[in-house]
């Protein structure tokens, strides 16, 4: 079967190169899941402002929301927040424009270098509505999640709504220092008794709850920091691998560009 | 059918070609020693038995025998022998050194003359027959009291004679039904139905096959993402086919290189996937060869499906499962 041996062989190496294909991985684009994604590897904020047609706005307040390279979950960059009014309330946040679809999942990684030290709240995930006229004063901060500090003072979560007030968590997971964490919401977002909305960290539920969520069904998503003042020198929160999607993505592995 | 119809035509040459067809006339008078054959059975078509009877006269004239066909005009002195060719079937020829009808019995042998050229059974049949006479004649005689110094007979050189033909090509066209079942990341089976054709060259037992199939797009599910795949698998196998009378059963081993094109949205990409096949084919006939088969290819290199910015969403099936029931033709 010599013949057949080197037949084969030849046919092979013909029909590849015929095809010019020998790869084994092939790239389709943008994942079809995502709505929006960034890794902040362009550099700069360009990704939250734009990249799809929802668009988005920075909210530095009197502190610097930045993209810088260094400490980063994916490729080289991420997204710094500082917090530079220790002694006032201020709001360094990144967010997703409205109105977000209903029943939608955002999801980020978070970077702590040190612990944080709040007065009261670091909200780093914000649900804000907007009514009409849907101007820059017409919204309210609906659903937000706070570090706090645990009885064995180390960091941890609270769920706040306007709506509901605020929930027990599910599991009370500590927000860890120096490691990549992920944080995941789900938010049906309606003015009717059927909202819902759901937190996972690393994976894991640690909240979730039900019935009416906001004020309007209009919704914005927002990351970042909105602090009433801080106790410690530390004031820094880094944000990698920020998505929007219509499915739950989970703790995914770093993301990745285009070969 | 094609058995008979191959009988017939094989008789039609032969009456073509002979100059010397047995003609029941010549059937012996006075006191030569004969033998008379008897052909029983339904397989025996005219043109067949004048063959066998043609190179049986020339087989036992060497030993001044004549031969007489049971339909011949009947000669005044008993023959010497009662041979009669039992053929029931296309396959198989028995000879029995008696008169079935009368005498019953059964001290013959069987040739299987599906596995004989069929411009050669004539002869082979006669050269049985010369072969049992022989046997019949030693169990009855005494032995001489010297061998014979004469050379080994040699057999008559003849176009009959010809090395038999060890190769044959065979074309099959069948449906199929790819089947991909279900994977990590894919929950449900993909179903391709489409044509399959494969070409074999086939000596008596081993050759070697070239096939190919063309199957309708099918969709791979991984969550919510769906892609649609398109693929033409091409093989080169090692075959081993056996046989027994008309029923026949061909295992193929070899290599597989498939022509996968994928789309998704409006991005479309193709790859060529590399791997092994393995395919059993079972069939029933001679030269129009109805068969099932079924075949296992195994593509450890299967094609990944990558997006922006998660990565490995899934991956191309790398086993595929085929079905396919058709017909083969044989030449010759």
């Amino acid at each position: 079967m010599a013949l057949s041996r080197y037949s084969c062989g030849a046919l092979l190496v013909a029909f590849a190169s015929l095809c010019g294909c020998t790869d084994r991985s092939l790239q389709f684009g943008d994942d079809p899941r995502f709505l929006w994604w960034t890794d902040h590897e362009t550099g700069d904020l360009s990704d939250w402002l734009g990249k799809s047609q929802q668009g988005g706005f920075v909210l530095p307040g009197g502190s610097h929301v930045e993209v810088v390279d260094g400490i980063a979950r994916s490729g080289t960059h991420a997204l710094r927040i500082t917090d530079d009014k220790p002694t006032q309330r201020d709001f360094p946040l990144v967010a997703r424009n409205g109105p977000l679809p209903s029943g939608i999942y955002t999801s980020a990684w978070y970077y702590l270098p040190a612990p944080l030290a709040p007065l009261n709240y670091w909200w780093f995930v914000l649900y804000r509505s907007r009514h009409p006229p849907y101007d820059f004063g017409s919204f309210r901060d609906e659903i937000r999640l706070s570090f706090t500090q645990r009885a064995d003072g180390s960091m941890g979560s609270v769920l706040l709504t306007e709506e509901l007030g605020t929930i027990a968590p599910l599991v009370d997971r500590e927000i860890p220092i120096g490691r990549w964490f992920h944080v995941e919401t789900y938010l049906r977002a309606t003015d009717g008794s059927d909202g819902e909305f759901k937190a996972w960290q690393d994976g894991e539920l640690t909240f979730q709850a039900s019935g009416k969520m906001m004020e309007t069904s209009w919704a914005e998503w927002m990351i970042g920091g909105v602090c009433d003042g801080l106790t410690t020198d530390a004031n820094q929160l880094y944000i990698d691998d920020a998505a929007v999607s219509k499915e739950r993505l989970g703790p995914l592995p770093p993301f990745q560009h285009d070969p | 059918m094609p058995r008979f119809a191959c009988l017939v035509a094989l008789s039609a040459v032969l009456a073509w070609s002979s100059s010397s067809r047995a003609q029941p006339g010549s059937c012996p008078s006075g006191s030569d020693a004969w033998v008379e054959v008897i052909f029983s059975g339904s397989a025996w078509s005219d043109g067949m038995r004048d063959g066998v009877i043609r190179e049986l006269r020339t087989e036992l004239a060497r030993r001044s025998l004549q031969v007489c066909p049971e339909a011949g005009p009947a000669p005044t002195r008993a023959p010497k022998e009662v041979v009669t060719l039992l053929a029931s079937d296309a396959d198989h020829v028995s000879i029995v050194g008696s008169n079935l009808a009368n005498e019953g019995g059964f001290n013959g042998r069987t040739i299987l003359v599906s596995a004989i050229p069929e411009d050669a059974r004539s002869l082979a049949i006669a050269q049985a027959v010369d072969e049992a006479l022989r046997n019949s004649d030693s169990r009855s005689e005494p032995a001489p009291a010297v061998e014979p110094t004469s050379p080994p007979r040699r057999p008559p050189a003849s176009s009959r004679d010809k090395p038999r033909a060890t190769w044959f090509l065979a074309t099959a066209l069948a449906p199929t039904l790819q089947v991909a079942p279900p994977a990590a990341q894919r929950e449900h089976a993909v179903v391709a139905p489409g044509i399959a054709l494969r070409l074999s060259m086939m000596g008596a037992v081993l050759g070697g096959s070239l096939g190919v199939a063309i199957t309708r797009a099918s969709d791979l599910t991984f969550d919510d993402v769906t892609i649609r795949s398109f693929r033409v698998p091409l093989d080169l196998s090692a075959s081993l086919r056996l046989a027994r009378g008309a029923a026949q059963g061909t295992i193929d081993i070899g290599l597989v290189a498939a022509l996968a094109s994928y789309e998704q949205a409006s991005a479309s990409r193709s790859n060529l996937e590399l791997g092994g096949r393995i395919g059993l084919r079972f069939g029933w006939g001679r030269r129009v060869v109805p068969w099932i088969g079924t075949s296992l290819e195994l593509l450890p290199r299967a094609t990944n499906f990558e997006f922006t910015p998660t990565g490995t969403l899934g991956h191309a099936p790398s086993l595929w499962l085929g079905f396919t029931i058709g017909t083969e033709v044989k030449w010759p």
